[in-house]
Order: structure tokens, then C-alpha cells, then sequence
């Protein structure tokens, strides 16, 4: 290897027990992209805790789990956000550091994620520019910046809400920074933030449902490389008010991680209805209770009363809020055939309580064999609240499928009576 | 190879010629007219540092905020080639490997001469050659590590981590040039990076793509091509595909620096003569600005005199091995396994002790300016005192090492 001596860059060489930490952590986590990101960045604190520590002096113990002191530190996999975002958090010395690193070859902008600068519980003291080469063995520290200096001179990239700034125009002299956390710091490092507002349960539910099922749109997460997948980021899913308030709360980022795991397991599969009748059901179908905005209508009074119903909302791009498709069945004791209802409704709760709002026009809800062979179609008319199939009856084991259309937009649902 | 000096004139219209392993200034006549014209013809003779320095904010002045960029910004790139060189130089005599030499320092740093202009800001302490020091440096160690990477990744690694615009580097250097064979391997590394799962370890080269990868990319590879029919990308199946990501990991292999043929001069074609015809006499050197400009050079000068002051002072106050290291390192220019011989210490030690030294003298440097000059904002004038310890290091360096050689 190449030995640089670049005093002002320090490089340092990746430990081979952060290899294996590495190795073992990422396995842990649901997306290969998400797994890269936890190796890449166990790396990266595996070569810089042993340096702070050294700078430090070993009596003042480097915090490296410091990012989210409510969560029990089972792994540092656990404690940092890497399902979420690239970087981790360090505590050295007092401060907080956000270390972002990168494994490009030609690094001239650092980017940094937007969670980790507007987040107030997120946000760092300072923010450090991180090369590695996993394979060559080796870490650079490029540079950093103070979060005023990232919040006034970076510009911010919507396409995926980051903050960048070139290389150049960060402080490359690492020395400057162990000096000033020696000496106390006269400037602000801190920039002022705009707060989060908090979300209740009651509003995270709807937007944790929204973000499966993107999930499930984006496709199968596989963990056998080397399978075409699209690349999914639930973080741009939803505003970034909402997204940060759900990151904000670690009761919310769990339910949310359990939604995810559960609508991978839950996807490309058949919905096994017979289940529903035994009592149990994945958490996408919700109940009645769950979605309290849900209005009885006459073709549900219609079914017997032992019938057992879900929901499940679907988003579409260009309507304001999700749709629900609700479907009933109950078993015909006469013949052993499941009788199916099928309703697709556009409700949501806002500010104001229940808003129905109507269908939009032309949206069309089709009964599908396996073979996708049209059996129903039902089209919405201008103002329809809700429409539905009309009720069918389905030999018990056999498959059908409903699909939901919009424009070139189709959503299919595949059920197992 | 002999460094010959400019005259003042010359620093701002000659550029760096290193071909055949032989140095020379290379005028270029039109920055040249355009120097004695404003020298008002007197030849500048005996010419001291804030004469280039005024030159310098000159013409950066008129390159941030003038109609005509090309002019102004040649002038600088001329004046830009002395910090370049020295700093090729240095480094490539320290990190001596087999396949970079000097020329590709060289080219490596000057192809930044854009980002150092641009993130030069005037109003700082530091003049533009210290700034520039430290960019060329970096951007030269950028590039020999690069190179080492590029030279030990897997073949699929190095496709994941290449960009278009480095690709496009890569290629141009090869000796690519029509533009439709470079987007057509640009479009092959795009469908390429878009296939692969995002982050992949256990797969290193083509041959272990599947067949399912090989379609996916091809897939890629048309919808890119459908996108943007103006581009005129040749037709690729697997086959193709196959070829075209090879030849990209060929030139991307033996990637030293960027091209830069014409860098020197191309930015001038752009503008035509009539800049210099346009040249009346308000383009003369208006004094008025030359005075503040020397005011506020006193200012510099002395704020770089106390500088050197605290500097002397604390390197003073070090211990002997302290005071030995940094002459070993800083005056003799050894490397850091040679110092590690010289004193039969570990080598790990002797950069962590020069960084501690550093840092002493750093932190001093902070505490003084701190107390003198009243500032509110730390974070510009910490980027200050870190340029111009390294100033103060490299002259301490080269200025003892004259004496050496003089003794």
C-alpha cells in the first residue's frame, strides 16, 4: 500500500475484527443496500475508534452507541440508523460527531443526509468526510465542518434530500479539530432548527402502511445476490416532516422496521383467507378497529354477521390519500364455499375527522382469475364514494386476484379462498 | 530538471512545458501583449512577492466579476503553474511509485486549478499560493491513492465505484474521442450499476454475472438508448455489453491523471482577440487601486510577521527531539520510515509524533489569534492559521535546506 503521510488527512487502516463486526452486523438487516451501508460503515468506526482513542488517550473511553441512548444496545448494528441513512454518530470528547463515509473513487462532494442535519436529536456537533477503500484496507478522513457551516454553506439536494458541499470548501486539516475540542469553542457550531412537529400513533399508523407498501411495489428484497432489484428508500416515501417525525421516535422506528419485515415476508405471497377466519392475518390487513375512519355501508350490512373483514390501503401516485380495499368473506356452511366481498373506498382521517372523498373518475376494480382472465369489472363513476364487486362465492383453495387500475397504474392483490 | 524563475510579466503568460523530461516556460503571446499592456511597457525588473499578489487579486477580481472570464482566468492559471509544479515536485519525489511521475502530478493538480479558483476567497489572510499549496497537494495525494485503489480493486468493484464524469476521464486519456463511443461505455456503465444489487462483496469479476444479470443489463442498456436517441449508441446485446465494460475497466486500470492538452490555452479559444482589442486606457491599472491594495497588503504582511513570530517562539519552547523530528522531516524532507530508522523508533510513532507537534503548534497559533484579533466567526480565520502553518513549515524547510546547501 501506498503510505501517503498526509498529516492534515489522516489515513488509517481498516482493523480486521471491524471486517468480521462488519460481516456479522449487516446480515441483521432487510436490503442488501441497507447491509453495504451497515458494513461500510462498521468499517469505518472500527479504523476511527482505536485513532480517537489513541488521541484521546484511553482513560476518556470513545462512546460509539451514542446515537440513540433509548435503544438497548444489543449490536451497534442496532444503535445506529443504517437501515435508514448512510453514517453513524460518535461521541468524542463532549461533542458529537456525524461520521458520513464513502467508498467512491472519486470523492468531490460530501453529502450528507438530511435526518442527520434537521433532526435536532440526530444532528452532530461536527460532520466528518470519510473515504474508505474496503478492499486496499484503508480510511481517509477528508475533512469536516461544524453543523452551522453544513446548515449555511451546503446546498440542499431534494431529489434525495441531502446536503452537499464540495470537498474543497471543507476544513482539511483534522489537526484543527482536536485542537478546538481541546480549547473551548467560541463560535456557534450549532445552527438554529426549525422543530419537528410530533406525530400521534394514530397518524404514524397510515404512514407506516404507505411505506410497505412502496416496499412492496419496489419488489422483492433478495438476500441471494445477484438478483435485479430496484433500489427503495423509505425516506423519501413521505414528507420530510413526517419521515423525521417517525425517525424522531424510537417507539415509531421500530413499529416501523416490524411493518417493513412484515410486508417482505408478506410480499409477492398469496393472502391466505381461510387464515382470517382462524383468527390470524398479516398486519397490512386491518381490522374495523384499526381503521376507525372506515364507514359501514350497506353491502357490508348485507353479510352475515359472523363474516370477518380487512383492510388494506394502497396508495397511487396522484391521489392525496390512500385507498382502502376492504374485502369480507364468510364461509357458507352449505357448500364449504367462502363468500367474498370486495370494496374499494378513498377515506382519510385529517385535522378535520373522517373526509370521504370521491373515486376518481374511471378507477376500475377487476376480479381476476389466475390466469388473469377478466370476471368482473367495475368502473368508478364521476362522485362514487366507494365501489365494489359484486358479491362472489369461491371453492375453498382456489385462487383469484383483484386488480386495481388507474390510468397505466395497476395494483393486484392475489387472495387463497 | 532545471526550475528556471519568471519575471512578474511572465507569471502571469507563460505555462509549464514538461515534455521530454525537460523544463520550459512556454509564452503565450496574447496574455503576454495583454501584461505589458498594462505594465505600461516598463519592464518590471526587480520584482517583490505583493507585486504578484496584487497582480493576482487583479485578476481575480475581474475573472469573480467581470464580463470577460477567459482572459482573466488564463492569467491565472499561468500564475497557478509555480505552486503546481513545486508541489508535483515534492511529492512525487516523496511517494515515489513506478508509474507516476512527475508529468502526472502535474497534470493531476493542474486539472484542479478550476476548484482552486473557485474556492479561493479573496478576503482571506492567506494569499492564493498558500491556498493553492495545500489544494495541489491534496489533489496530487488524491490522485496516487486513487491510482493505488484503482490498481486493487476487483473489476466489478471498480465499476460500482466509478462515475461517468471519472469514466469520461479515464476514456479521453485512453484516446477516445468520438463522443458517441464514449456515451455508448458511459450507458454500459450506467445499465451495469443499475443491475447490480447496490453493494455487492461476494462477486468480483464479469464472469461471475448470471445470465438473468447479463438480460437485466441489457434490458438497461435499451431503455438508455431509447432515451436519448441524439447520442447515437451502437446497438448492444450481451456480447457488446461484455466488450464495452472490459474496455472500461482497461482504461479505468492505467488512469493516472486527466488530460489536460489543451487545458493551458483552450479556455482562451473561447474568447477571441477582440479582449484585447477592447483593451482602452480605463483597462490601465487604475492607482487608486493599486493603493488599497497596498494598504491591505501592509496589513497582511504584518499580520504574517507576528505569525512567524509565535511560530519561532513555540518551536523555541520544544524539547530537542521534538525540535529534531520536525528538522528531519521538514528541512531534510525524509520520509517517515527513514526518520523511524534514523531515530530507531517505530514508524506508526513518527507520524503520530509529528501530528502532535503540529498540533502544539497549531493550537498556539489558534490561541494567539484568538486573543489578537478579536474575531466573532472562528471557522475562516481557523482555515487561515492552518494554511499558513503549513507556509511557515515549508518555508522553515526550503529556507534551511538553501542554507544547508550553501554550507
Amino acid at each position: 500500500m501506498l503510505l501517503l503521510e498526509d498529516l492534515q488527512r489522516p489515513r488509517l487502516s481498516i482493523p480486521r475484527f471491524a471486517r468480521q463486526q462488519g460481516l456479522a452486523d449487516s446480515s441483521a438487516l432487510l436490503r442488501l443496500e441497507h447491509r453495504w451501508n451497515c458494513y461500510l460503515n462498521q468499517l469505518a468506526l472500527g479504523a476511527l475508534k482505536p485513532w480517537v482513542e489513541e488521541e484521546q488517550g484511553h482513560e476518556r473511553a470513545v462512546a460509539l452507541s451514542a446515537l440513540w441512548q433509548s435503544v438497548p444496545k444489543a449490536g451497534l448494528a442496532e444503535s445506529q440508523p443504517w437501515q435508514w441513512v448512510n453514517g453513524s454518530a460518535m461521541a468524542v470528547a463532549g461533542q458529537r460527531w456525524i461520521v458520513i463515509p464513502t467508498d467512491d473513487l472519486d470523492v468531490e462532494r460530501f453529502r450528507v443526509s438530511q435526518e442527520w442535519v434537521d433532526i435536532s436529536s440526530w444532528s452532530g456537533d461536527y460532520y466528518l468526510m470519510v473515504q474508505l477503500d474496503p478492499e486496499a484496507g484503508w480510511l481517509q478522513v477528508r475533512g469536516y465542518l461544524n453543523h452551522s457551516q453544513l446548515k449555511e454553506q451546503a446546498t440542499y439536494d431534494e431529489g434525495d434530500r441531502t446536503y452537499c458541499i464540495n470537498d474543497d470548501a471543507l476544513i482539511q486539516d483534522i489537526d484543527l479539530l482536536w485542537v478546538m475540542s481541546e480549547l473551548e469553542s467560541v463560535d456557534q457550531r450549532q445552527a438554529e432548527l426549525a422543530e419537528i412537529p410530533s406525530l400521534s400513533p394514530g397518524q404514524v399508523e397510515p404512514l407506516i402502511q404507505q411505506i410497505c407498501q412502496e416496499l412492496e411495489q419496489a419488489g422483492p428484497a433478495s438476500t441471494k445476490a445477484p438478483l435485479p432489484q430496484t433500489a427503495f428508500s423509505p425516506r423519501l416515501v413521505l414528507s420530510f416532516e413526517q419521515w423525521a417525525g417517525i425517525m424522531e421516535n424510537p417507539e415509531f422506528r421500530r413499529s416501523l422496521e416490524r411493518a417493513m419485515r412484515a410486508s417482505l415476508r408478506a410480499n409477492g405471497k398469496v393472502t391466505q383467507l381461510r387464515r382470517w377466519l382462524a383468527g390470524t392475518c398479516e398486519p397490512v390487513w386491518q381490522s374495523l378497529e384499526q381503521l376507525p375512519s372506515l364507514q359501514v355501508s350497506r353491502g357490508l350490512r348485507q353479510m352475515p354477521a359472523q363474516s370477518v373483514s380487512r383492510g388494506k390501503r394502497l396508495s397511487l401516485a396522484g391521489l392525496q390519500s390512500p385507498l382502502t380495499l376492504w374485502t369480507t368473506v364468510t364461509e357458507e356452511t352449505t357448500d364449504g364455499r367462502m363468500m367474498v366481498l370486495v370494496q374499494l373506498r378513498h377515506q382519510a382521517e385529517d385535522a378535520e375527522g373522517l373526509v370521504v372523498r370521491p373515486l376518481p373518475k374511471g378507477l376500475k376494480l377487476i376480479l381476476l382469475t389466475p390466469a388473469e382472465e377478466s370476471l368482473q369489472v367495475v368502473t368508478a363513476r364521476e362522485q362514487d364514494d366507494y365501489i365494489q364487486l359484486k358479491r362472489f362465492k369461491v371453492l375453498s383453495g382456489k385462487v383469484f386476484c383483484v386488480e386495481i387500475r388507474l390510468g397505466d397504474q395497476v395494483v393486484r392483490e392475489r387472495f387463497r379462498a | 530538471m532545471a526550475f528556471p524563475t519568471r519575471e512578474l510579466e511572465q507569471q502571469f503568460s507563460t505555462f509549464a512545458d514538461l515534455s521530454n523530461n525537460q523544463f520550459r516556460w512556454q509564452e503565450e503571446p496574447r496574455l503576454r501583449r495583454s501584461m505589458d499592456h498594462r505594465l505600461g511597457g516598463e519592464s518590471s525588473g526587480q520584482t517583490g512577492a505583493s507585486d504578484s499578489d496584487f497582480w493576482v487579486a487583479y485578476w481575480h477580481e475581474r475573472w469573480k466579476t467581470g464580463p470577460q472570464k477567459a482572459f482573466p482566468k488564463a492569467h491565472l492559471y499561468a500564475y497557478l503553474q509555480e505552486p503546481c509544479y513545486w508541489n508535483a515536485r515534492d511529492l512525487s519525489r516523496r511517494f515515489k511509485t513506478v508509474h507516476c511521475g512527475l508529468e502526472d502530478c502535474f497534470q493531476a493538480a493542474m486539472y484542479k486549478s478550476d476548484n482552486v479558483l473557485q474556492g479561493f476567497n479573496p478576503d482571506s489572510k492567506a494569499s492564493l499560493a498558500t491556498y493553492a499549496n495545500r489544494a495541489f497537494g491534496n489533489a496530487i495525494r488524491d490522485a496516487l491513492g486513487r491510482y493505488d485503489s484503482l490498481n486493487v480493486c476487483s473489476d466489478l468493484s471498480l465499476l460500482r465505484r466509478t462515475s461517468r464524469k471519472f469514466l469520461k476521464e479515464a476514456l479521453e486519456v485512453d484516446g477516445t474521442t468520438s463522443e458517441s463511443v464514449k456515451a455508448t461505455y458511459e450507458a454500459a456503465l450506467l445499465s451495469f450499476q443499475a443491475i447490480l444489487p447496490p453493494r455487492s462483496r461476494t462477486i468480483r469479476d464479469l464472469g461471475h454475472l448470471t445470465p438473468e444479470n447479463w438480460t437485466a443489463m441489457v434490458r438497461e442498456y435499451s431503455k438508455l438508448k431509447a432515451r436519448q436517441p441524439a447520442m447515437k449508441l451502437a446497438m448492444g446485446g450481451e456480447a457488446e455489453l461484455r466488450g464495452w465494460l472490459h474496455n472500461c475497466v482497461k482504461s479505468l486500470r492505467c488512469y493516472k491523471a486527466p488530460s489536460f492538452v489543451s487545458l493551458n490555452k483552450a479556455c482562451l479559444e473561447q474568447e477571441q482577440e477582440e479582449f484585447l482589442d477592447q483593451l482602452t486606457d480605463h483597462e490601465q491599472v487604475v492607482p487608486l487601486e493599486r493603493l488599497e491594495f497596498d494598504e491591505a497588503e501592509r496589513d497582511r504582511q504584518q499580520l504574517r510577521q507576528q505569525v512567524n513570530s509565535v511560530l519561532s517562539d513555540t518551536v523555541d519552547g520544544l524539547n530537542e527531539s521534538d525540535q529534531m523530528l520536525l528538522h528531519l522531516y521538514f528541512c531534510e524532507g525524509l520520509k517517515q520510515t527513514e526518520i523511524a530508522k534514523r531515530l530507531e523508533i517505530d514508524q506508526s510513532k513518527v507520524s503520530r509524533h509529528i501530528a502532535k507537534v503540529r498540533k502544539t503548534l497549531l493550537k498556539d497559533l489558534v490561541l494567539w489569534a484568538r486573543e489578537e484579533l478579536h474575531i466573532s466567526n472562528e471557522a475562516p480565520v481557523l482555515k487561515d492559521m492552518s494554511l499558513f502553518l503549513n507556509d511557515w513549515l515549508t518555508l522553515q524547510f526550503s529556507g534551511e535546506r538553501k542554507e544547508h546547501v550553501a554550507a
